[in-house]
């Protein structure tokens, strides 16, 4: 560790920071909502007493927790779907058809995304139950969880593209 | 025309799109181009209603509560608890694999996360012992199938939400099927080992006093899940609090009594999590997006007069049911698969008389079932590519286990007094 300078250990830090960033932030999230939970049940039998916001407060976090994992999931492909069919398929249509599917999944969040920026605008006058702060703060969520979707559906679109490019070449 | 939306989903999914991006897509089409009785980014309010759920939070707690009890050695106890109960059979340790999944229903509650778990850990050890590493493989991935039936279990607390009913009284129904599917594979193992010499792991039955020894040490593990059924019957916490409180106990016990969970674990908890909750809670929230198509077309309402019109003996239409089950559990995942039918079933089994919680049990089993069965079970495909057994050779040796599996889902189907014994006393 010594040998590495502080410049360089700043920068690889940053690097994990972005390439870890949807788990961080869902980290936060969940933390701050098995908490919440957690000491609301204590101080509703120790000293009945409970936090009025605190069932609130752990929903925004799981919304949060939600879509942001849903990024999560989507980067490393872990999302529950079956691609045996197509791989039965001679090598050629298999390329196509996965490169039809990053298409559709491209327009499909984008899409998404598109609809949450509007959606959290229209909403954004709308107070939450409890708290009476802007819905935004939950609406949000989807902006930034179908924000980063879209972003890896582009990367791996390019790729793709990229691979493809570079076997005609060969 | 109005079904164009579920062929899409279809086409969607075979051509490898995830089933949540599928059921997201086909909605949005609907909701788009054919019908504009709704703005289209209104569809975004469903996304949020169906995930801004407080229930919906028991989700993330007890997958994080099945992840620190595997890192907390509580897993360890329990497969040295079934060793001292099973070992002495014939074909040991395939007993102890059926056993060792019958326990971890109480702790992962995930068919997966237990064919994963016994393919690294036990599977190894059985061939050292001269078991194949086929057969090896196909009895861990039945059994598999029994961990999601015995309570905790996230699908049991999902078909609870869906259908609402009472989580108390669904978790109380699961032991009986859970133990009647592990009946009917260990008679399966003990057939099968007989024929083909497979050996007892351990020289002679446990001595009782050696029993009680090992129970001593395993009690903290096997007793969390009833503490967790009498906190919710006795009202004390709400599922949600439930889970929240099983995470505590576990690291509780993982620091203070087993002294196994350390700060390291800390982040792979946390990624078993998220992942867990980010795959599990987006296909719940697009099947309710898709359910707002089938609603807004009233197709549950036309599926129920069908179904009814066919016919309206329970008995023929729990037939039906299950065959159609099977097939649905063939192709898709067992949590999507109940998240996406359970709403169109439940409405008619009702009209029929047949009780929910019963109805649950029989959906549950019947969906982990096509979870082994080939072509695309979820469990097969685990356990083919932790143990790296071909597809075809674990298909020669699953079929005695499927037959097992379904024997004790007939079981369950039509004997609905056993079910329902534990959660009628509640």
């Amino acid at each position: 560790m010594s040998s590495i300078s502080p410049k360089s250990s700043r920068s690889s830090a940053a690097k994990y920071f972005f390439k870890n960033f949807e788990e961080i932030l869902c980290s936060v999230f969940l933390i701050t909502m098995i908490a919440l939970v957690i000491v609301n049940v204590f101080l509703r039998y120790l000293f009945n007493y409970s936090i009025f916001w605190a069932e609130e407060v752990a929903t925004i976090c799981f919304v949060w927790l939600v879509f942001v994992g849903a990024s999560a999931t989507y980067k490393h492909k872990m999302d529950m779907g079956i691609d045996v069919l197509i791989t039965k398929t001679p090598q050629h249509i298999e390329k196509s058809i996965r490169f039809a599917v990053s298409l559709i999944l491209l327009v499909l969040n984008g899409y998404i995304f598109y609809m949450a920026i509007v959606f959290t605008k229209i909403a954004w006058i709308k107070p939450t139950a409890v708290l009476g702060i802007s819905s935004a703060a939950i609406n949000s969520a989807l902006i930034v969880g179908f924000g980063l979707i879209t972003f890896h559906t582009i990367r791996f679109l390019h790729r793709d593209i990229v691979e493809y490019l570079n076997r005609e070449k060969i | 025309m109005i079904y164009l939306p579920i062929l899409l989903v279809f086409v969607l999914y075979f051509s490898g799109i995830p089933i949540a991006y599928a059921l997201f897509g086909a909605s949005i089409v609907y909701f788009t181009f054919f019908d504009a009785g709704m703005p289209p980014d209104l569809v975004l309010q469903k996304f949020i209603t169906a995930t801004a759920s407080f229930p919906l939070l028991a989700i993330p707690f007890f997958v994080m509560a099945g992840s620190v009890m595997n890192y907390s050695g509580i897993s360890k106890k329990l497969m040295q608890m079934a060793e001292v109960l099973t070992g002495h059979l014939v074909g040991g340790l395939a007993q102890v694999n059926v056993v060792l999944s019958t326990f971890m229903g109480g702790v992962s509650g995930s068919a997966n996360a237990d064919a994963a778990m016994q393919s690294k850990i036990l599977v190894p050890q059985m061939e050292k012992r001269g078991y194949s590493r086929e057969f090896s493989a196909a009895i861990t991935a039945a059994s598999s199938a029994i961990s999601p039936v015995i309570p905790p279990g996230i699908v049991m607390i999902i078909y609870a939400l869906i259908a609402q009913v009472s989580v108390a009284k669904i978790f109380a129904a699961g032991y009986v099927p859970g133990l009647i599917m592990a009946g009917a594979l260990m008679f399966t193992v003990t057939l099968i080992s007989r024929k083909r010499q497979y050996k007892p792991s351990r020289d002679k039955r446990a001595t009782g006093s050696e029993m009680a020894a090992q129970f001593r040490e395993s009690i903290w593990s096997l007793s969390l899940p009833f503490g967790i059924i009498l906190g919710l019957r006795f009202g004390l916490f709400t599922p949600t609090e439930a889970g929240a409180m099983a995470v505590l106990a576990s690291v509780l016990i993982g620091i203070f009594v087993y002294k196994e969970l350390e700060v390291a674990h800390i982040k792979s908890i946390l990624l078993d999590t998220i992942y867990g909750t980010g795959t599990v809670v987006l296909i719940i929230v697009s099947a309710s997006v898709f359910g707002y198509y089938l609603n807004w077309e009233r197709i549950p309402q036309e599926l129920t007069a069908t179904l009814l019109e066919f016919t309206s003996n329970k008995y023929v239409m729990l037939a039906v049911i299950n065959v159609f089950l099977l097939i649905i559990g063939m192709f898709l995942e067992g949590g999507a698969a109940l998240i996406i039918i359970a709403p169109l079933l439940v409405p008619v089994v009702i009209e029929l008389g047949i009780d929910p919680i019963h109805f649950g049990m029989i959906m549950i089993v019947n969906i982990m079932i096509g979870g082994v069965t080939p072509p695309f079970g979820s469990m097969m495909f685990t356990t083919c590519s932790v143990t790296k057994v071909p597809v075809g050779d674990f298909m020669r040796e699953i079929w005695p286990f499927i037959i097992a599996l379904l024997i004790a889902l007939l079981i369950v189907t039509y004997a609905p007094g056993l079910v329902m014994f534990l959660p009628g006393l509640m």
